[in-house]
């Protein structure tokens, strides 16, 4: 009688227009590690399936990297708290926090650490300063950041003595320190004309590289920080991120990412730079840019989506897709290789039910957040709050679109039929998505229907049954909920008792069970939840229940034995937004993480 | 960068480091070069005088300075607050005033360590009681 977690299928990174992603990469695991809403993401770029959340942040976290030895990950958020973390720990160990210590009074934008992985450079939006530099054990203080007076975009730490460190900030500056403890030696103004978002040194220290919105690159030597070069219009939009690597023949490289949509890869040459190769990557910005080997480069685009580009080809060789934002609506397919998650930003993604893989639904999609996925006739079917339910097969939206006649709040299948229901009223449409039948009612919040009768919950607690497909009021009555019903679920089929149950859920997270046929209460037992129920999922044999709720926790209720529950707590932070079966012994959970999580119940 | 496009000249940061680690100056009075395109040092000084501090502010212009404050609290021993300055007389022209007011975060925000901020547009409101007021009641100054 448990509940493991089998995989988490990771969300992407968190971005925000016109602001670098600083992206952080560990050889030694092959893995990448990037903050993504409230959590930090390390995901393994060779298994995409595979990935850790670390959740010890309270706020969105905007930075994360790996100290050069790989024992420890420092991340950032946005409320200027720097967490340091053991980089072994694993999503099922408690992480192992080695430090939490505030630095500044807002947003952090970069982090970086020395050589020696003992000492943080943290920069970024702060009142009284823009950064600090501290040891990550003890936190102790062995620098101070100042030159800037706009805020701090990244900062950079000499990898080879004598250590110097840089910092590029909106104030169209760059800073020199030297240390440690590191000091201001000079600022370096006039190279940029507008808003300096990344810089790096070379990996061998000899060169300190920095880009800007004004579509420069500037190169500075490493050890005085002198300037030695300057590229023009290097890229068609501003730059946003730049990356230090290595040939395969050991010449230092970096990589830029522009709002253009492109990378391009340059060499040192004595002086100067030189463009080596260029990749046209994705139609939106990029944001974040890292080396992955000699030969790749990962980079990151707007929505998030994770590209690998090596140089045998101008285009990515391959795309990790997913949710960037929270997850609102799951669904699996009737043959349990498929499952289908759509998130609060209207995109619909397709996963591989036993390897992970992601696929982007493509076509004319939604442009909000999608309420519900539901499969009948062979194909799916979304409502979003965009006010239209749309149809897709496989892998494409189809053109057909229905213009609701107000927001959607649920969309279930009831055998040949849709049923739609609003603020105000319940519609069935047929699958070729014309009107058969509505009934107009007030405050409604949810409906679920199998292929005769829907069950129709309110803002005040009544729950009405309708015939299906005419919506006749059925003469049925059912004892109102005590708090508003936040969703309800049919069994898909009648027990051996002639019993059709529903389980509706309220917002203060009680889950009653009741007969359809007589209107009789079976159990309120169900009651484990502490806040609003998202999601109520029925196994296809009738028996078990999955419930997913506000108070980020998993259970799964028993029929026949109504006392008995396996939970699993803590599932999705900030909330779980919809659970559904794989089968019979897994289930699939969503959340606000925007990560897709698989889990094994034992019953 | 402030509104206004003037910007901290380095000299100013080394100046404001010796004053606060190396304790080895008093106070530093800060200017707008003739371009108006720079914050410089105008002078500074070792002098623990107060009075020789509030004699170098000019009578018809605008200044920024930074001031090491020493006050005794009895028995509790000395303290030792460094205070901003926006020095900004009625009596300037207006021009100046607008210009000093606008560039005044592009120094301000570059200096880190400043306990308190005062500003002066005449003697009254820089004189040793009103700032010895301003800095004795902040956090941590007993």
């Amino acid at each position: 009688m448990s509940i493991t977690r089998e995989s988490i299928w990771a969300a992407l990174p968190s971005t925000i227009k016109g602001t670098p992603l600083h992206l952080s990469y560990d050889p030694r695991t092959n893995r990448l590690v990037y903050p993504s809403n409230k959590a930090v993401i390390l995901r393994s770029l060779s298994d995409p399936s595979s990935s850790t959340q670390f959740t010890g942040h309270t706020a969105s976290t905007s930075v994360a990297k790996f100290a050069p030895s790989g024992y420890y990950i420092a991340s950032g958020d946005v409320t200027g708290n720097v967490k340091v973390f053991d980089s072994s720990s694993t999503t099922e160990d408690p992480e192992i926090v080695k430090g939490t210590f505030p630095i500044i009074s807002g947003r952090i934008n970069d982090l970086t650490w020395d050589s020696d992985s003992k000492r943080i450079i943290a920069v970024g939006d702060g009142k009284e300063r823009f950064g600090h530099c501290f040891t990550f054990d003890t936190g102790n203080s062995v620098g101070e950041i100042t030159g800037h007076a706009s805020q701090i975009n990244a900062a950079d730490i000499r990898s080879v003595r004598p250590f110097r460190a840089a910092t590029a900030a909106d104030d169209a500056a760059v800073v020199w320190l030297a240390g440690p403890p590191f000091k201001f030696v000079k600022a370096i103004r006039g190279e940029h004309t507008s808003f300096v978002t990344d810089l790096r040194f070379s990996l061998d220290g000899a060169y300190v590289v920095s880009v800007g919105m004004d579509r420069r690159i500037v190169i500075y030597d490493g050890k005085e920080g002198d300037v030695l070069a300057r590229v023009d219009g290097a890229h068609d939009g501003g730059i946003l991120s730049v990356a230090s690597g290595k040939s395969e023949d050991g010449a230092c490289r970096f990589a830029t990412a522009s709002t253009d949509g492109s990378v391009k890869l340059w060499e040192f040459k004595d002086s100067a730079v030189s463009e080596v190769f260029k990749w046209k990557v994705a139609d939106d910005h990029l944001s974040g840019v890292v080396f992955t080997s000699t030969t790749t480069v990962t980079a990151v685009s707007l929505p998030g989506d994770i590209y690998t580009l090596s140089e045998s080809s101008a285009t990515p060789s391959e795309t990790l897709y997913g949710h960037q934002k929270s997850i609102t609506a799951v669904s699996v397919t009737s043959d349990l290789k498929s499952i289908y998650t759509a998130s609060y930003d209207g995109r619909v993604v397709q996963w591989n039910a036993a390897t992970g893989e992601a696929k982007l639904v493509s076509g004319s999609g939604h442009s909000g957040l999608i309420t519900n996925i539901v499969e009948t006739g062979g194909k799916f079917y979304t409502s979003a709050w965009d006010d239209t339910i749309k149809s897709f097969s496989a892998e494409e939206f189809t053109s057909s679109s229905l213009s609701t006649p107000a927001q959607p709040k649920s969309l279930t299948a009831a055998g040949e039929y849709l049923i739609l229901a609003t603020e105000t009223a319940v519609y069935t449409y047929d699958l070729s998505m014309k009107q058969v039948a509505s009934w107009s009612s007030s405050s409604i919040t949810a409906v679920s229907a199998n292929s005769s009768v829907a069950a129709v919950g309110s803002q005040s607690g009544a729950i009405t049954l309708l015939s299906v497909p005419d919506l006749k009021p059925l003469p049925t009555a059912i004892a109102p909920l005590r708090a508003a019903v936040s969703t309800v679920s049919l069994c898909p089929l009648t027990d051996s008792d002639g019993r059709l149950l529903l389980a509706a859920g309220d917002t203060t997270g009680k889950i009653a069970v009741i007969n359809v046929t007589d209107g009789s209460v079976v159990t309120t037992r169900w009651a484990f939840h502490t806040a609003r129920v998202t999601s109520i999922s029925w196994r296809a044999d009738g028996k078990y229940v999955a419930t997913g709720s506000l108070d980020t926790n998993v259970f799964v209720y028993s029929v026949d034995k109504p006392a008995k529950n396996v939970k699993t707590l803590g599932a999705h932070k900030d909330g779980v937004n919809a659970v559904a079966w794989v089968g019979e012994g897994k289930i699939v959970s969503v959340g606000a993480d925007a990560c897709v999580k698989l889990w094994n119940v034992a019953l | 960068m402030s509104r206004s496009g003037v910007a901290l000249s380095n000299e100013c940061q080394s100046v404001f480091q010796e004053l606060k680690l190396g304790k080895s100056l008093k106070f530093i009075i800060f200017k707008l070069n003739d371009a108006k395109t720079e914050i410089v040092v105008d002078q500074k000084s070792t002098s623990s005088s107060y009075d020789d501090f509030i004699g170098e502010l000019p009578e018809n212009d605008c200044r920024y300075a930074v001031y090491d404050f020493e006050y005794e609290l009895g028995a509790e021993g000395k303290r030792s607050k460094i205070c901003f300055y926006i020095w900004s007389p009625d009596t300037a022209p207006v021009r100046s005033k607008m210009l000093y007011a606008s560039s005044k975060d592009a120094i301000r925000r570059a200096l880190t360590g400043i306990s308190s901020e005062i500003q002066g547009t005449d003697f009254s409101e820089v004189a040793y009681e009103s700032v010895f007021d301003k800095v004795s009641k902040g956090a941590g100054s007993h």
